[in-house]
């Protein structure tokens, strides 16, 4: 042992001057001396020391080693039983690990790559929707941005700064799974079967304790099971953006503006009336106002389930709205119950014109702009359209 | 000062309304309208805001107060052009101008204005156009 | 109020000039944002009202125009202080038809209306701030 060959050494260089002190009783102060400066060997290795030529005579001599001995022992046990200092000490090594295993992946990054490409096909059950090439170019990008960070990072947390461009890569990869359709365990597990070839690299590494390996390992699981999760965030992120926009195009498509007759349209409206819809709703019919330069616009609720206070209440905005335009509405397609729903909550409908069936509806809005529906006598078999034109 | 030009049509008082404007550009309006009307004996006038992209309350206001006094004048208004997001915007504000007619276009409040401006008497109601 | 400001001007409230360019600043905001023609026409008319609010009743003041960043939404904040006479009750300030001088008193109940947030600092003899939010 390095330390207790030194203390020996010393022991010769200062107790050379002692040796012949030694064959004449020293006086105590400096035997105490003498002792002292090797209770720092003997701290580290009292067996050696005691081995030493050197030969522990006094009976003070004893007593210090036995002092020595018992305080190392119970010192050990604290130690043992304190996971404090082994903590300490197994985070400095585990530090000083993570890098060694960084490192290790840098060096044998093909190695890595064909343990983690095997992983994943075990894994993958769609190989319809991403080819071999494909997916082999991603798992080395994702590989080489890992070996990118700075030497010094710590593979523990994802979340710092240095790992960014890392995070961002996942995110963009699992995005654009999302829209060719994987699931989003499928995209996580890309990213577990990583944990593999790493846990592998780590054992590779000479000279480990089971304690640090143990260390390295969980850190590593930890690292990836948190990218993963990222991955799988990205992923429903993706997914929610796609589905937003789903719902704004039917949200746009499911609110058509028709045109009954010259100066007369028409907005059969179908589902539920929530503000967010209500908005698009009036906006488009007093567009459509607006662009076919109508009177009378006939809104028809046949096709909405419930009305409620609030669904009254945006239809009276949108009424209002038109007619600060100067565009008359009529209300039609009140089902009975909704009728009396509408009554039970006392809405005021006192200022709208509201009409059963849209034809009704259609009816009014023709006899108010000045035009009337006659029959005409048929004229031989031909067929001739019942309203001429008016 | 500026002024908003007033047009005259025959019987007819024609405002465009085409610039931003400040509150005592509006009252100086409300004073030249009202005082045109009873110099020449307008039967209606009609205000064209489409140009209007924003209404506040005081225009808002201002426009109610013309209906008003033209009425004791003996004169049909009917404000015509308003675009959808400023209807809009009125609504949720809580204005809903009660007592002004509207028209989609300065055509349709020409025709309804030679329509009622020859009525005597109650010619205000909303959905009496007897055609 | 939540939400972190990135970008302001400030106007004064002088005169009645100093509200149409309020107005047209307003607007500029609102086009750079990106919003709607009808949230932008919300925006503006509200501007218009409590800009009016500060100049008639506050006795002239001025403007603060924000943009607020949240997370990923994007808005425009408008905040109005005046050193007037504050406002004894607000409650009543803000109900519909409530008006102390000539007027349809749908200022300050409408702009609340017209925005997504609103916040309002008043004590009498204090003077008022009026802060409101847009959301895109």
């Amino acid at each position: 042992m390095p330390l207790a060959k030194a203390a020996t050494q010393k022991e010769i260089e200062t107790g050379n001057d002692l040796v012949d002190c030694s064959r004449q009783p020293m006086d105590r102060s400096s035997l105490e001396r003498w002792e002292l400066t090797n209770l720092l060997s003997a701290w580290y290795d009292p067996i050696s020391v005691l081995g030493s030529e050197r030969t522990w005579t006094t009976p003070r001599t004893f007593h210090h080693l036995a002092v020595i001995f018992t305080f190392q022992q119970r010192f050990s046990r604290y130690l043992v039983q304190s996971n404090r200092l082994k903590r300490g000490l197994a985070i400095c090594r585990i530090g000083v690990g993570m890098a060694k295993v960084l490192d290790a992946v840098r060096r044998k990054q093909e190695t890595v790559l064909d343990g983690w490409l095997q992983g994943i096909k075990a894994g993958i059950r769609r190989r319809d929707l991403i080819d071999e090439r494909e997916l082999k170019s991603q798992a080395a990008e994702v590989l080489s941005t890992l070996c990118a960070a700075p030497p010094d990072t710590p593979l523990d947390d994802p979340n710092i700064a240095a790992w960014q461009p890392l995070r961002d890569l996942l995110a963009t990869l699992s995005a654009s799974r999302a829209v060719q359709g994987f699931t989003p365990s499928e995209t996580a597990l890309f990213v577990l079967s990583l944990k593999a070839p790493l846990f592998t690299i780590a054992r590779e590494q000479k000279g480990e304790s089971a304690d640090q390996l143990y260390a390295e390992i969980t850190s590593i699981d930890d690292f990836i099971d948190k990218l993963a999760l990222h991955t799988t965030d990205s992923f429903i992120h993706g997914r929610d953006q796609v589905i937003a926009r789903q719902q704004e195009e039917m949200l746009e498509l499911s609110t058509p503006v028709v045109t009954l007759w010259d100066g007369i349209v028409a907005l059969p409206l179908i589902g539920t009336l929530d503000s967010a819809r209500t908005q698009v709703v009036m906006e488009s019919l007093l567009q459509a106002i607006v662009e076919t330069n109508s009177r009378f616009a006939i809104i028809d609720i046949t096709g909405v389930p419930t009305v409620d206070t609030l669904v009254a209440q945006h239809l009276l905005k949108t009424i209002t709205a038109a007619r600060l335009m100067g565009a008359e509405c009529i209300l039609s397609g009140i089902r009975p119950q909704i009728a009396q729903t509408i009554v039970h909550l006392g809405i005021n409908l006192e200022d709208v014109i509201t009409k059963a069936k849209l034809s009704d509806a259609f009816k009014l809005a023709l006899e108010r702009s000045g035009r009337s529906v006659t029959r005409v006598a048929k004229v031989n078999a031909s067929a001739q359209s019942g309203a001429r034109e008016l | 000062m500026e002024r908003i030009p007033i047009l005259r049509m025959g019987n007819f008082l024609l405002v465009t309304i085409q610039v931003d404007m400040h509150d005592k550009l509006a009252l100086t309006l409300q004073d030249d309208l009202t005082a045109k009307i009873a110099a020449v004996g307008a039967k209606g006038v009609l205000i064209d805001i489409s140009s209007l992209e924003i209404v506040d309350s005081f225009i808002g206001r201002t426009l109610a107060n013309i209906a008003s006094m033209a009425r004791v004048l003996d004169a049909q208004t009917v404000v015509v052009g308003m675009q959808p997001a400023v209807a809009i915007t009125l609504v949720e504000l809580g204005m809903s101008l009660p007592g002004i007619r509207t028209a989609l276009n300065v055509e349709s409040g020409m025709q309804y204005l030679h329509e009622t401006a020859t009525a005597y008497g109650d010619s205000e109601d909303y959905d009496g156009d007897s055609e | 109020m939540t939400g972190t400001v990135s970008k302001t001007e400030k106007l004064p409230i002088k005169n009645s000039s100093d509200v149409v360019f309020v107005r047209q600043r307003v607007r500029v905001w609102a086009t750079d944002l990106k919003f709607s023609l009808v949230d932008q026409t919300k925006v503006v008319t509200a501007a218009s009202e409590l800009g009016r609010n500060t100049l008639e009743h506050g006795g002239g003041g001025e403007l603060e125009i924000a943009e607020v960043v949240e997370g990923a939404r994007k808005g425009i904040r408008l905040s109005f202080s005046d050193k007037g006479p504050g406002i004894a009750d607000v409650k009543q300030a803000l109900t519909d038809g409530f008006t102390s001088k000539q007027g349809m008193g749908l200022g300050l109940g409408g702009s609340k209306r017209l925005m997504n947030e609103f916040d309002i600092q008043t004590a009498p003899g204090e003077g008022t701030t009026v802060t409101v939010t847009r959301w895109k």
